[in-house]
């Protein structure tokens, strides 16, 4: 993919500040990004970084005010409240005070989210190009297609960004940071649990397969029995002890679930939760796709900060490995080579 | 005396789910063997596929083609019940054919001829699946000879006449050490 004329145009001249930086290779999937970063990215971090500098004194002006009115408000609430509002409508007050609150945080923060959305758009999206891939600050919502999968956390709230997706070593992918929540409302309150905090990744893989496998984390003995059944789909005990320590699969086809997860197969699996810290994934095998959710438990892709210069490449740095990680599962599962999985 | 009858249920119980336990690794040992007879009648008729494509140019195999037909032959007459005596077949037939395939790279015609490439891409799609189906089934075969050999099931199986089922080995060609020579 290339950058578009109308994201040149976008990123004329560079405004005030000093965007002379230069992007330094150290690993090898940064080769070639040096000439990139001065030809799509340097030129307009000038900009970005005058648009950071006018948002972080919108954000700082505005979170003053804020302050500034909350001081008296707050004051005149706890010395004259009880005086003033009547029992019957405390509730209603102290309601009416915690929506006008988080309305002045979302007033506040509102400099600060234009001004990452911005940043990702102008900056992360030639990132992506780079890697020949397309991206979305806001997602596209990737979960969505795992809806059969059986490797979805339980979850009633989902939140989504950064969607990345494309093509590697001639395999679709995709891939986008997700946060499921459970919220269970009961007569004490309501209670948010976060059940998955990570990467959902999306592969289409040069084979269909009529069966449904899954590979989920093992949960002990005692558990991993519960499950088993409760699950529509039979259990698969395969050889490798390590893999069978880690992870427990289930399969409406017990010779394709094998097919699948030969043992080489399964030593990748293996590697590649260990590349994201020994994660507790999940991977699901259905039609011509491989579908994994990898918990991360870091934000990923966040390469500003309102409050640090962005005419640094550290953060790009970081930004660059995180994709290259990502992309990686295709080399590790091997999954560009059209036999023996 | 409720005692008593309380023990004797529970004794009961407890006889009927090691029956039953048995009864499922029985029943899962023969899905498995049914599973892995669907992936070898694959690689039969493959064979004479393979057989026709490679007669046309390997005039001098003609000694190794014999002995693939050979095997094939025999291993389709054997029956179900022979499972130990076929599963051996299959293993020479598989022998046989692993040394059919390093014998095309001898003659660059075969190699490079496209009905053989598509030929060769099957027998090792076929290949992948019988591996699966045999990992398969030796899952459940090993999970039966347990229970064949271990008390209290061992004596359940002895009583129902369940025996233990032979597994399908590796061949000698997969057991070796690949040689990286060999393929560079």
């Amino acid at each position: 993919m290339t950058i578009s004329d109308a994201d040149r145009a976008r990123r004329a001249p560079a405004g005030d500040a000093d965007a002379a930086i230069a992007f330094e290779e150290r690993e090898a999937h940064e080769a070639g990004f040096a000439a990139f970063f001065e030809a799509h990215i340097a030129p307009i971090l000038g900009n970005v970084e005058d648009a950071r500098l006018e948002a972080r004194k919108t954000f700082n002006f505005r979170l003053f005010l804020a302050v500034l009115a909350a001081i008296p408000v707050a004051t005149a609430g706890i010395l004259f409240g009880p005086r003033l509002i009547s029992p019957d409508y405390f509730d209603v007050s102290l309601g009416a005070a915690l929506f006008a609150a988080v309305g002045a945080g979302i007033w506040v923060n509102r400099p600060r989210t234009t001004f990452l959305i911005g940043f990702k758009q102008d900056v992360l999206r030639p990132i992506a190009a780079f890697f020949e891939l397309s991206f979305d600050a806001k997602g596209r919502n990737l979960c969505s297609s795992f809806g059969d999968t059986g490797i979805l956390h339980d979850h009633n709230e989902r939140k989504f960004e950064d969607g990345f997706w494309g093509e590697y070593r001639g395999v679709e992918l995709a891939f986008e940071e997700v946060k499921l929540v459970k919220v269970t409302r009961t007569n004490k309150g309501t209670r948010r649990k976060t059940v998955f905090d990570g990467v959902a990744v999306m592969l289409r893989m040069n084979k269909r397969f009529k069966g449904h496998t899954i590979v989920k984390e093992d949960l002990g003995t005692a558990f991993n029995w519960i499950r088993d059944k409760t699950n529509a789909l039979e259990t698969v005990k395969l050889e490798d002890p390590r893999f069978e320590d880690r992870f427990e699969v289930y399969a409406s086809d017990q010779i394709e679930a094998r097919y699948l997860l030969t043992p080489a197969f399964m030593e990748r699996m293996l590697a590649v939760a260990d590349a994201f810290d020994k994660a507790r994934l999940r991977a699901c095998f259905r039609d011509d796709r491989l579908y994994l959710l990898i918990p991360y438990g870091k934000n990923l892709f966040e390469a500003a900060s309102l409050h640090k210069t962005v005419l640094e490449t550290d953060s790009l740095r970081k930004v660059l490995r995180q994709i290259q990680e990502l992309r990686g599962i295709v080399d590790a599962l091997k999954l560009n080579e059209r036999l023996g999985l | 005396m409720l005692e008593i009858l309380i023990f004797i249920g529970a004794i009961g119980v407890l006889i009927w789910f090691l029956y039953a336990g048995i009864i499922k690794k029985r029943n899962k040992a023969n899905e498995a063997f049914a599973g892995i007879d669907v992936q070898l009648k694959k690689r039969h008729d493959l064979i004479p596929n393979i057989l026709q494509i490679a007669k046309r140019f390997m005039a001098h195999e003609t000694e190794l083609l014999s002995e693939i037909t050979r095997l094939r032959t025999a291993a389709q007459a054997a029956g179900a019940d022979k499972a130990g005596e076929r599963f051996g077949l299959e293993s020479a037939l598989q022998d046989q054919l692993g040394k059919l395939m390093i014998a095309v790279e001898a003659y660059p015609d075969l190699k490079s001829d496209e009905a053989m490439v598509n030929a060769q891409r099957t027998y090792a799609e076929v290949e992948a699946h019988i591996a699966a189906a045999r990992r398969f089934y030796n899952s459940a075969v090993n999970a039966l000879n347990n229970a064949v050999h271990i008390w209290p099931t061992s004596m359940i199986a002895r009583m129902i006449g369940i025996g233990e089922m032979p597994l399908f080995e590796a061949t000698a060609q997969e057991r070796s050490a690949v040689d990286a020579r060999d393929h560079l």
